[in-house]
């Protein structure tokens, strides 16, 4: 079983497997042909995403949460369940790219997910972000410590809240925070918002967006405005991978590939998950950019 | 409006607001204090939490990390992830806590639950008395004495504080007023044991075997299985010439342990379980140190009353240890030569000669050595 995701999705191919209850590794290669993923399925359950997923993954994931090395089997599988469930939702998105199935007989576990679990859960974060965004000035109101005596969080403290508090520096909004920090917006919405009711902190409203009147001076044509609104807001906020990547239209609007090419490169550190897309964008601009000096020659 | 406080102000806040909280929300405010660089309340917060009944081993890491200044190794700890580092202290009390750590050699984690116990005024006492141990280990020798004195003040029975008081002192070198400090305090307390073997041993480092002798007898009266006494015993009659009855303490003290610790502090748990006893020797070659000497005593009161065949094997075993000891070589020679191995005998006196050139025995060694010599060669002539 194989084909190009241009024409079936992953979510109907991983489906038709659980239906089946087939076992086997599924292959998946997305826009970056370098980085394919294989999808472990036993008797129609996701078991194991590798190398998403994998146990350096989980060990990898644990020390940017700042979590102590050693954890129990349990835990260490909550956290890669929750790289999976990243993983999946990751190459649902994918458009382009090949699937091959490989049928065989494949172990248990660690983990047993049904994608149609999974779909579901999607639809409720998103549910859950939507919801959020409205209460929370689109994820675009900015954190600060509460000046008022601090209370305790409504349902005890969750372990995200320290991170969370670790990352609020008064500029950064909560996209912002939710970037740096590579967790999911509702989840740091949710807890954004329970330390705010808890008078730990305060959600002042955003400074106007940088972003929006950078892309309306691109519209405009006034490509200098937008790149100085842009580059003080990457400043200010390294994280915002929006921004980059707005910045790197600009510059090529400016004629300045060199740079865009450097804003890309902000954009890929910035969003990982969309590397595939800012080096796509690199190397086109690393064309005209040869393309401009043989012109020159 | 008002204006929103800096991260410093509120993490003091919260600091303050999380007094009463559990050890896993305590040791994340101090990873979150830390990484502010806000460390005197991180390591607040930490002590607090390795003092909760319900301490997880993180917390104790931490605490350590921070005491070592090794902020960046605090951690994020899950709730779920909470295996309590100090096993019976999940149901007792932080004094508890307190000597399990200090048993492990967890100092910070110790000091953190003694000072915790302060506030339980059933348990101040002892706390102090874990205190001044933990100073005097740390060689903090005037923080000791002040938590001595606390410890006396608030249960002057308490024998395990006046054991340790005098124990100091006489390693600090001030036998003297130890001796006289257990002598004035004697009728204060129930007989003690531990007192009277220390009070043994003080008189021994005073060079007065006569007067450790009733001390040790009433010591092993009340506790006829108390190794170092027994231990202790041997030693005060080989120094004073009685081989036999040296070689019969020292046996019924091996039977009792393989080592001979001399020193320890005491330590009193709550609810009346027994005592612990922490060595004083810091290290284990210390302690073999303490061992090899009683073998030595061992040996030689075998030698003395005719035992060669198991004076040869405790000289042995000591030699085994350290193969160049003068005084194991140079009494296994005798011992050799007594059995008329004259050949062997000649081979350890030589290597005393060799090890200790100048003392008494490297003397000694060479004189026996060229009489050994001389019935060596008789016996190759024959």
């Amino acid at each position: 079983m194989h084909g190009p995701l241009s024409e079936i999705g992953l979510v109907e191919v991983l489906q038709l497997l659980e239906r089946g209850r087939r076992s086997g590794e599924l292959h998946v290669v997305g826009i970056d042909p370098t980085a394919p993923r294989t999808v472990v399925l036993h008797e129609g359950a996701i078991a194991m995403v590798h190398p998403d997923a994998s146990d350096d993954a989980v060990a990898a994931w644990r020390t940017r949460r700042h979590l102590a090395g050693e954890a129990s089997r349990a835990t260490r599988d909550r956290h890669r369940e929750e790289l999976v469930r990243r993983s999946i939702a990751r190459m649902l998105a994918w458009t382009r790219g090949r699937f091959d199935f490989a049928e065989g007989a494949t172990s248990a576990g660690p983990l047993a997910l049904s994608i149609d679990q999974l779909l579901l859960g999607f639809v409720e974060a998103e549910a859950q972000r939507a919801e959020l965004a409205s209460r929370l000035g689109d994820f675009r109101l900015v954190p600060v410590f509460a000046a008022t005596n601090p209370g305790r969080p409504e349902g005890g403290w969750h372990l995200l809240d320290w991170r969370v508090l670790d990352a609020v520096d008064g500029v950064r909004d909560i996209a912002a925070v939710a970037a740096a920090l590579d967790e999911p917006l509702e989840a740091v919405g949710a807890r954004l918002e329970a330390l705010h009711r808890a008078a730990i902190l305060d959600l002042l409203p955003a400074p106007p967006d940088a972003r929006v009147e950078a892309r309306a001076a691109i519209e405009a044509g006034r490509y200098e405005e937008a790149i100085a609104r842009l580059q003080a807001r990457v400043r200010a906020v390294p994280s915002d991978a929006e921004a980059w990547r707005t910045l790197g239209l600009a510059e090529v609007g400016a004629g300045r590939f060199d740079r865009a090419m450097t804003a890309w490169d902000g954009w890929r550190r910035a969003a990982p998950e969309r590397e595939a897309e800012a080096v796509a964008l690199i190397e086109a601009a690393r064309t005209m950019l040869e393309a401009m000096h043989n012109t020159r020659e | 409006m008002v204006p929103p406080r800096s991260r410093a102000a509120a993490t003091t806040a919260l600091g303050t607001a999380l007094e009463g909280d559990d050890a896993v929300t305590l040791t994340n405010f101090a990873w979150f204090a830390a990484r502010g660089g806000e460390l005197a309340l991180a390591h607040a917060a930490v002590r607090r939490a390795v003092a909760r009944p319900d301490a997880p081993a993180a917390a104790a890491s931490a605490l350590e990390a921070l005491v070592a200044g090794r902020a960046d190794q605090l951690h994020l700890l899950e709730a779920t992830e909470g295996a309590p580092g100090v096993p019976s202290a999940r149901t007792a009390s932080p004094l508890a806590a307190g000597h399990q750590a200090h048993q492990q050699a967890s100092h910070a984690v110790a000091e953190a639950c003694y000072r915790a116990a302060l506030a339980e005024p059933r348990d101040a006492a002892e706390a102090w008395n874990g205190l001044a141990v933990l100073h005097e280990q740390r060689e903090e020798r005037w923080a000791a004495d002040e938590a001595w004195e606390h410890a006396l003040a608030a249960t002057p029975s308490s024998a395990a504080a006046l054991h340790n008081r005098a124990l100091a002192w006489m390693r600090r070198g001030e036998a003297a007023r130890a001796r006289a400090l257990l002598a004035a305090r004697a009728g204060e307390h129930p007989p003690d044991a531990a007192l009277l073997t220390l009070s043994a041993l003080a008189a021994m480092a005073e060079n007065d075997p006569e007067a450790a002798v009733p001390l040790l007898a009433e010591a092993l009266a009340l506790d006829p299985e108390l190794a170092r006494a027994h231990f202790t015993l041997g030693l005060v009659h080989e120094r004073r010439g009685q081989h036999a009855a040296a070689l019969e303490s020292t046996r019924r003290g091996l039977l009792l342990s393989p080592w001979y610790v001399p020193h320890v502090w005491l330590l009193t748990p709550p609810d009346g379980r027994p005592r612990i006893e922490l060595a004083a020797a810091p290290t284990q070659r210390e302690a073999a140190g303490a061992t090899d000497d009683v073998l030595l005593a061992l040996g030689r009161s075998l030698l003395e009353t005719g035992h060669l065949g198991e004076a040869l094997a405790v000289f042995d075993q000591v030699l085994l240890r350290h193969p160049a000891d003068a005084a194991g070589l140079f009494h296994r020679g005798v011992v050799l030569a007594k059995l008329r191995r004259y050949a062997e005998a000649l081979e350890d006196w030589e290597r005393v000669g060799q090890t200790d050139p100048d003392g008494p025995l490297g003397a000694m060694s060479r004189r026996h050595a060229h009489g050994a010599r001389q019935l060596a060669s008789l016996f190759a002539a024959r």
